[in-house]
């Protein structure tokens, strides 16, 4: 058997416009790469896991997409796919909104790297520690695929369409993010919801008479384990949003999972089973059963595919748990 | 005395290479360029185990800015390294036993002309069956590794008649323990530069612990007379045992001296988890029985040590695990049966703690066990065992008589964090307020050797002087790796010269400045500096008082040395309170030298205390320790937090104590990490960590809040030998007493590190419904 290196160069494009920088995709083809902070890509390239590209199309020329807007009429935050981990770690208009995004970038790597990852990378990698929180939080996707237009597309259609939705070349451009009103932080505050809400437990089968008149309150939270306290790639990512009533009923709330290798995606048979619920202890241990059996999960070298989904259940139910105990 | 900055007060001081670290502005070697220097790269093996069928580098050779492409072909001496066997080929003929192993070397004008031509060397190999499981290796179908086979080294210790004894003990608890392959991780990678000099000679200027030992194996695969090399091997950005052993030194000297041109070789990471040493993983199989009472009966150890594919010091530290798997107890009974066997998983060789501490986790959860068993408190157990001031050591040879580990048991134990634990037990202590966070405490420890051991040379001494431009210079061979060894020898002679810190020039690692007086390892170096100067002071005090009594008209005897030179014993008394800008020496150090026409030099030479007995590896001086934490699991993630730890150090005097509390908190950060993160994983011979986004080490966030330090000073009366070495103790017992600690919280034993949160983590359902009931 003979082994011989190859010799590489490496080409490096710096477009000024999106159809330049889509142009270049289509032409190089897999050889070439989208790079925004290069974070992520670096360590690819050198652990293996991808091949050294032969044209890096340097994506710092669309500078538009690096910044923080909050649309009031659109009720939305708009986040450019440029914009550093750190930008957004830092932002007061993300930590009024969306709190929960601040936890999960916190958690991303390091302040060094923070500031030179973007969310759009993050994104674009798909198995980000963001995705876990963006998803929850209902997030929309601006992309350009070549076309005389910019498209939307949810978050959640963009990951669970795979290759056919996401296609070959298509840029992230931005984030955007619907504010819920009232959507509070990491635990949860008192919020006066009238009945009118209760609305959102009737698309769960098992809605239940008890939850109509109860008084709800908004809560959400992201949770990250790593292999150490900090710095750390991630074993599981879970972020729960939703509303909880006063007598323990559960109304219009969405629950991730993600982590290590693992696409962040929706547990669905969790949240139908907990909307417009009246949660005992008996229930916690079904809802625990349906979380594990949601959970996609990768093993890999340091944690197991069956830990994940335990690890997964045990902090949705715990963080519930202690919601319910007020 | 709680050894910390306050409690340390004026002797707190600010080690010499403190800021230059901290700014960033310290040069290492690595850093070292000078112009029209090559850059060296070598070519390592693609299998962990195969034949090399043929070797090509004819388009290497072409490639731009190639200067010489080095292969087996091109050593002019031994094809080998090893501190104790050299069976380590520079550059592989025929077979590569691991993926570090090296095929060929290049020196080209760029690091990526170097890369790149290492690109066009063909090498044709036909894999062999790898070998991975040390115990499968020493089956007889086992592929071998190595014309002697698979077996390194043997060990066999035994006293009484254990089997026998067995059976009338009343607790007999058998254990299995696993210890992970640890990576030293040093934030400078293996590295240096090597100039050929217009004199004929070679400078290496490169990390080793040990520069004699360096110039001695270099000059063998050079053929070359030692003299004709010098090894310049300091600063060093961190070793930890890891670059003791010979590493990139023999490429860059080749490529140096075909090439004649300097040449610098800096590993990447990668290359340095690849080529680079780890920790032997053991496996400890433990069988200890007590009487009635608490009293050890008898105990029985075997050890299989996986020392990868080649010797370098794998035998050595079977020989301390072997040892040390025999603890400050007095047991009448014992047999330890050890095996050191090559595999095809890297190179396994010597990291700090050498081998003790795989051999002290299993003995200490031995202890635990058989506490639990018995329903008895761990640590009396250990009380009930514990050695006396004369008793033997460990393998019934003769030791310097010791009240350490008493001195630390006492300690633990009226410890704040172990008075804790008995309130916890007592039910005093309020439970964390989440059901699924547990807390525990746990302890453990230890008498750990220093020195190379019987039968191993193990010179001391060193050098003081008066240099021309009068400064006291002194020398010794020792590296500094961040361990503090110029801080402790500035402190030590500041204190016992009584000069200021710029009358000093402290010369170490440099082989042609310096004396041999030994390597840089084994918690020797400030035993050796403490002898070397007890010796040295005195004489070289005498010398310059007598100069200085002539020039002055006054009795020696009148006269000490002190900051800036010698003084009058009166003026230098008085010297506190008067106005220090008026007071002023008799005569400088420069009119000395100036005086005495000529540098003046003093060696000491004597070698290091060794036990008298014939036991090979066996020591003479032990640094006794012990450590207290309070651990808390997450049920949830099983994930284990340190919260805060104590710890006993019997070593005696503490010349430095920054340097002495940095030694016990890094080490026992390296010992967190062994205990809760760390292993370099391998499938079958390829390791796949290969950087720090895989291999994690503990991070500033993991380090507990509370970190205490009893620093127990107190020697038995006359003793001659001063401080103890601490390098290595602050990271021996820290695992067991987190495994102890976990124990205590959630009741699960330990027997394999780094400890499994999958073995730890529950069902939260379950956790609910046993502990709490209706939300
Ligand atoms: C040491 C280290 C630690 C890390 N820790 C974490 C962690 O804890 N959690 C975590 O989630 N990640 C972690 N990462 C991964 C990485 O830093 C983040 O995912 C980061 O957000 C990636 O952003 P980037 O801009 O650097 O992406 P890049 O590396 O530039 O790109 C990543 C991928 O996205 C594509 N891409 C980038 N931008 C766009 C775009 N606008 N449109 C379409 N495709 C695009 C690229 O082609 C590439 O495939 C870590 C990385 C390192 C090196």
């Amino acid at each position: 058997m003979a082994v011989h290196y190859g010799k590489r160069t490496v080409k490096v494009a710096e477009p000024s416009t999106l159809y330049e920088a889509w142009r270049l995709k289509q032409e190089g083809g897999a050889g070439a790469v989208y790079v925004a902070g290069g974070t992520l890509l670096r360590t690819q390239w050198e652990n293996g896991a991808a091949t050294a590209p032969s044209l890096i199309i340097g994506l710092d020329g669309v500078m538009e997409y690096r910044s923080i807007v909050l649309n009031a009429n659109k009720g939305a935050i708009v986040i450019g796919a440029l914009t550093s981990l750190e930008e957004i770690r830092r932002s007061p208009v993300v930590a009024a909104h969306v709190p929960i995004l601040i936890k999960a970038v916190s958690a991303i790597a390091a302040p060094s790297i923070r500031r030179l990852a973007t969310l759009g990378g993050n994104i674009a990698s798909l198995s980000g520690d963001a995705v876990t929180a963006l998803l929850v939080l209902d997030a929309e996707l601006t992309l350009f695929r070549g076309g005389p237009g910019l498209e939307k597309v949810l978050l959640k259609d963009w990951l669970e369409g795979g290759e056919c939705v996401r296609g070959s070349g298509a840029l992230v451009l931005e984030v955007v993010i619907p504010i819920v009103q009232d959507i509070p932080a990491f635990s949860a505050i008192p919020a006066s919801q009238g009945a009118d809400d209760i609305g959102a437990g009737s698309d769960s089968a098992n809605g239940m008479a008890s939850a109509v008149q109860d008084e709800f309150r908004s809560f959400g939270f992201f949770e990250k384990l790593g292999r150490r306290e900090a710095f750390t790639p991630s074993v599981v990512t879970v972020a729960a949003m939703g509303r909880l009533g006063e007598k323990g009923s559960f109304a219009k709330v969405k629950m991730t999972a993600g982590g290590g290798a693992a696409l962040p995606h929706r547990l669905y048979e969790a949240e139908r089973f907990l909307n417009g619920r009246r949660v005992g202890p008996s229930s916690l241990a079904e809802l625990h059963t349906l979380i594990m059996e949601g959970c996609a999960s990768a093993g890999d070298l340091f944690a197991s595919t069956d830990y994940r989904k335990e690890v997964a259940a045990n902090l949705l139910t715990a963080r519930l748990w202690e919601l319910l105990k007020g | 005395m709680l050894l910390n900055r306050e409690s340390a007060g004026k002797r707190w001081k600010t080690r010499p290479d403190g800021p230059a670290k901290v700014t960033g502005s310290l040069s290492y070697l690595t850093d070292l360029s000078v112009p029209g220097m090559l850059h060296g790269k070598v070519l390592r093996s693609l299998y962990p185990h195969a034949r090399i069928m043929a070797i090509s580098i004819d388009e290497a050779l072409k490639a731009p800015g190639v200067a010489a492409v080095l292969t087996h072909r091109d050593v002019p001496g031994l094809n080998g390294f090893g501190i104790v066997t050299p069976d380590q080929p520079v550059f592989c003929s025929e077979v590569v036993r691991y993926t570090g192993d090296a095929i060929a070397a290049i020196a080209a004008e760029t690091v990526e002309q170097a890369l790149y031509a290492l690109s066009l060397i063909q090498v044709d190999y036909e894999p062999l069956p790898v070998v991975t499981d040390p115990e499968k290796a020493l089956l007889e179908d086992a592929p071998q590794l190595h014309p002697g086979g698979n077996m390194l080294h043997r060990t066999d210790y035994s006293r009484g008649e254990p089997e026998q004894a067995f059976e009338d003990c009343a607790y007999v608890t058998e254990g299995i323990y696993y210890t992970p392959r640890q990576m030293h991780a040093y934030m400078e990678t293996e590295g240096g530069l090597f100039v050929p000099e217009e004199s004929g000679r070679l400078t290496v200027y490169a990390a080793t612990q040990h520069g004699f030992k360096d110039r001695m194996q270099l000059s063998r695969i050079l053929a070359m007379p030692e003299e004709q090399i010098r090894i310049v091997s300091s600063p060093i950005g961190g070793s930890f045992g890891g670059k003791d052993e010979l590493n990139v030194q023999p490429y860059g000297a080749l490529l140096a001296l075909a090439t004649g041109k300097p040449v610098k070789i800096h590993n990447s990471r990668r290359e340095s988890v690849t080529a680079g040493l780890k920790r032997h993983p053991m496996k400890l199989t433990m069988k200890t029985g007590m009487d009635r009472d608490g009293k050890l009966l008898a105990h029985e150890v075997k050890i299989v040590a996986d020392t990868g594919a080649y010797s370098t010091l794998g035998g050595p530290v079977l020989n301390f695990a072997t040892e040390h798997s025999i603890g400050p107890y007095r047991i009448p009974h014992v047999s330890v049966k050890g095996v050191s066997v090559f595999t095809n998983n890297g190179v396994s060789g010597e990291f700090r703690g050498f081998g003790g501490n795989q051999s002290i986790f299993a003995l200490e959860s031995q202890l635990d066990r058989l506490a639990a068993a018995a329903g008895m408190d761990p640590w009396v157990l250990r009380r009930i065992n514990l050695r006396e001031r004369d008793d033997p050591g460990p393998l019934g040879q003769t030791v310097l008589p010791s009240e350490g580990p008493e001195q630390v048991w006492r300690s633990v134990a009226a410890s704040p964090i172990w008075l804790r634990k008995e309130q916890m037990d007592r039910g005093e202590i309020k439970t964390p307020p989440s059901p699924w966070l547990k807390r525990g405490v746990g302890a453990a420890m230890t008498m750990h050797g220093s020195g190379l051991g019987y039968g191993i040379p193990d010179p001391g001494g060193g050098r003081l002087g008066l240099s021309a431009d009068g400064k006291l210079e002194a020398a010794f061979s020792f590296e500094e790796f961040g361990q503090g060894i110029t801080a402790t020898l500035e402190i030590m002679l500041t204190e016992m010269l009584g000069c200021h810190r710029d009358d000093l020039r402290i010369v170490i690692g440099d082989t042609d400045r310096t004396p041999h007086n030994g390597s840089s390892t084994a918690s020797r170096s400030t035993t050796v500096a403490y002898m070397a100067l007890k010796d040295l002071v005195p004489r070289i005090s005498e010398i310059l008082c007598r100069i200085a009594s002539l020039a002055a008209g006054l009795p020696a005897s009148e006269l000490q040395t002190g900051p800036g030179g010698v003084w009058h014993k009166v003026a230098a008394g008085g010297y506190k309170k008067r106005d220090k800008k008026t007071a002023s020496p008799l005569i400088t150090y420069a009119e000395l030298a100036a005086a005495a026409g000529e540098a003046i030099q003093l060696e000491a030479d004597f070698h290091f205390p060794v036990t008298p007995d014939p036991v090979v590896g066996g020591h003479y001086l032990y640094t006794a320790t012990a450590a207290a934490v309070e651990v808390e699991v997450n049920l949830l993630t099983g994930a284990v937090s340190v919260l805060d730890q104590y710890h006993a150090v019997a070593a005696g005097p503490v010349v430095n104590p920054m340097g002495y509390v940095g030694q016990i908190e890094g080490g026992s950060v390296m010992a967190q990490g062994f205990a809760l993160f760390e292993d370099v994983c391998f499938s079958e011979g390829v390791p796949r960590t290969m950087n720090f986004d895989t291999y994690l080490i503990p991070g500033i966030c993991d380090i507990s809040p509370g970190f205490h330090i009893d620093a127990i000073q107190e020697l038995p009366q006359d003793d001659p030998y001063g401080p103890r070495g601490i390098g290595e103790v602050g990271s021996v017992v820290l695992a067991p007493a987190i495994t102890a600690a976990v124990h205590h919280a959630v009741g699960i034993s330990i027997g394999k590190l780094p400890i499994s949160r999958e073995e730890l983590s529950g069902i939260l359902p379950d956790l609910l419904a046993e502990k709490v009931g209706t939300p």
